[in-house]
This record gives C-alpha cells, sequence and structure tokens, in this order.
C-alpha cells in the first residue's frame, strides 16, 4: 500500500482491520480504568494516556499530544475511543471518526465530579457516539461504534453572538479571553 | 480553549490576550499571539490564593474593555478583577454542561453582561443566559 499509515509507522502492528485511537485527555487526575481496557483490546491501539499511572504493555502509548498529532491520530483511527471530555469527542466527530466515549466518574478518583456523564448520555441518546460506562464492554462497544454515522454538530450561533455584543460596545476592543 | 478557538474570527478582528494556564495544548497559544500564564486553583486554597493575586495584577495590566471566559474556576477571579477595572464580561458555559451548571459559570454569572449558554435545559438556572447552539 503506497500511504503509510501514521499508527503504522509508530509502530502498531496491523492484525486486523480496524484501527483503535484511545485518548483520556490532559485533566490532571488518572484514567487508569480506560487505559487498562485499551491495553487489553485486540485491534492495533494508539493510546494517549495522559495522567494515568498504568503504562500499556500490549499497545503504543504517549502520555500527551498536541492539537496537530491528536487531530491526525483521530484521522487515520478508524474508531476513538475517548473519556467523556468534550473537546475530544468533538475532535473526533468534526474528523467524521466513529466515538465511544467513557466518563470519567468521581467515586473512581477521575474528576472531581461526575459531569461527563451529561454529555456522553446526551450525545449517546442522539445517536452521535456510543456511551460506554462499563469498560469490560469495550469490545461491545467498539462494534457498536461501527454502525454509527458520525456528524458534527451544527446550529450554534455564538460568533455571530459575540460578533454582536462587541459591535455594541464598540471597534477596535482589547479583549482578554479565557 | 479549543471551544474558544472555535471562534476564531472574532479573535483576528480585536486585539486579543489570551489568559489561561499551563497544561497540554495551553503551550500552542504561544503560536497564536500574546498569553499570560497563571496558576489553576484546583480546588486548593494556596494555589486560589495565587491565582487571585496574578488575575489582580493580570487584569490592571492588561485592562481589557471585554473579557471573553469559557473556563473552570480559575477564571473566576480574572472576572471579578477585570470587572473591578471597567471590562464588559462574556462568558461561555462549557459545552459539556448539559443540565447542569458550573460553579464558575455560577459565580461570574451575576457580573456578565452577556452569559451564554451551549444547551437549551441550562436557560432555566441562569436569568440572563442566552442560548446560542453548539459551539463546535
Amino acid at each position: 500500500m503506497a500511504e503509510t499509515r501514521w499508527l503504522l509507522s509508530k509502530g502498531c502492528i496491523r492484525g486486523s482491520d480496524i484501527l483503535i485511537f484511545v485518548a483520556v485527555g490532559t485533566h490532571p487526575q488518572p484514567f487508569d480504568r480506560l487505559v487498562r481496557a485499551a491495553d487489553g483490546l485486540k485491534e492495533p491501539v494508539l493510546a494517549q494516556i495522559g495522567c494515568a499511572t498504568y503504562t500499556p504493555k500490549n499497545c503504543r502509548w504517549e502520555r500527551f499530544m498536541n492539537q496537530a498529532s491528536f487531530e491526525e491520530a483521530c484521522r487515520e483511527a478508524d474508531v476513538v475511543i475517548t473519556h467523556g471530555g468534550v473537546g475530544c469527542i468533538a475532535t473526533a466527530l468534526i474528523l467524521g471518526k466513529p466515538v465511544v466515549a467513557v466518563p470519567r466518574l468521581s467515586r473512581y478518583g477521575e474528576h472531581t465530579n461526575d459531569h461527563q456523564l451529561d454529555i456522553v448520555n446526551e450525545l449517546a441518546r442522539t445517536g452521535q457516539i456510543v456511551a460506554l460506562l462499563d469498560v469490560n464492554e469495550i469490545q461491545q462497544a467498539i462494534e457498536k461504534a461501527k454502525q454509527l454515522k458520525p456528524s458534527a454538530f451544527g446550529g450554534g450561533r455564538i460568533a455571530d453572538i459575540v460578533r454582536e455584543f462587541l459591535s455594541s460596545v464598540g471597534s477596535e476592543q482589547r479583549i482578554s479571553k479565557l | 480553549m479549543l471551544q474558544l478557538q472555535r471562534l476564531g474570527e472574532v479573535w483576528k478582528e480585536n486585539d486579543c490576550t489570551w489568559v489561561t494556564f499551563r497544561r497540554g495544548m495551553s503551550e500552542e497559544i504561544l503560536e497564536m499571539g500574546k498569553v499570560r500564564f497563571m496558576v489553576d486553583p484546583k480546588r486548593n486554597p494556596l494555589r486560589l490564593i495565587v491565582n487571585m493575586f496574578q488575575s489582580f495584577f493580570a487584569a490592571m495590566s492588561l485592562r481589557p474593555k471585554v473579557v471573553i471566559a469559557n473556563g473552570g474556576g480559575f477564571v473566576v477571579p480574572f472576572c471579578w478583577w477585570a470587572r473591578m477595572f471597567g471590562a464588559k464580561i462574556v462568558f461561555i458555559e462549557s459545552f459539556s454542561r448539559v443540565e447542569h451548571p458550573s460553579w464558575s459559570g455560577r459565580l461570574v454569572h451575576p457580573i456578565a453582561s452577556l452569559f451564554i449558554v451551549q444547551w437549551p435545559k441550562l436557560a432555566g438556572f441562569y436569568p440572563k443566559a442566552v442560548y446560542g447552539g453548539p459551539i463546535f
């Protein structure tokens, strides 16, 4: 094959038809539950493990990636399995990838609260992603994700609302963005 | 941060400075223009005090006319200090907040000139809220 896929060039051994990219984001609490599950997958995996205390034995991994590398990994993967962070989910969906989202849960020390449940459940309800709460069912979730027809979000007009507000305040604004 | 980057044209049309903390892709904003780093409180009282001092001096030196915030707890002191120095505050509640408001949103709402939510259910929590749909 003429095209060299990034995951293959990074050392993943292609033993099946699909490649998986697993991402836990940059949140400062470990998400070992998902990283361990990723390490047990039969498919070739690239894992972005963040602050995990567990380091994979069976797949390629990196702790953090810049946005360009993250997008490249999403593009080359066939399924993206991510924590419930909206940045990761949205990046994968905008790139047209099937997404399995695993919300971080406070009872496992994965986040300070359970707010990721809200967005994961809502997007799963509308059929945009597959929600995975029990990581023991990760293989089934991958199979479900293959049936998804991912689509980017739409209908927002926040940029227009902000632009109208800035026009009402005056031109040449000095703006701080947080 | 990724959410605010989606407002790309707005940043190009104005004189902007990013105020953020060092983690992950925040290093990439150095390529995007002016940036001020400060400490993320992470629910630690000492880090919060440091953040409050950093926010005060940043707000005083920058004197923004408008602050556009979309962050967690670390944005709150800066928004209040900037408001004290005369800035108008625009707060965009995170896309992750579907049914439950964030603490940062609740703390900034009283001083916000424009408060945008991305899910319709949240409008009931914030009297000033404008529904803007998804930023993505």
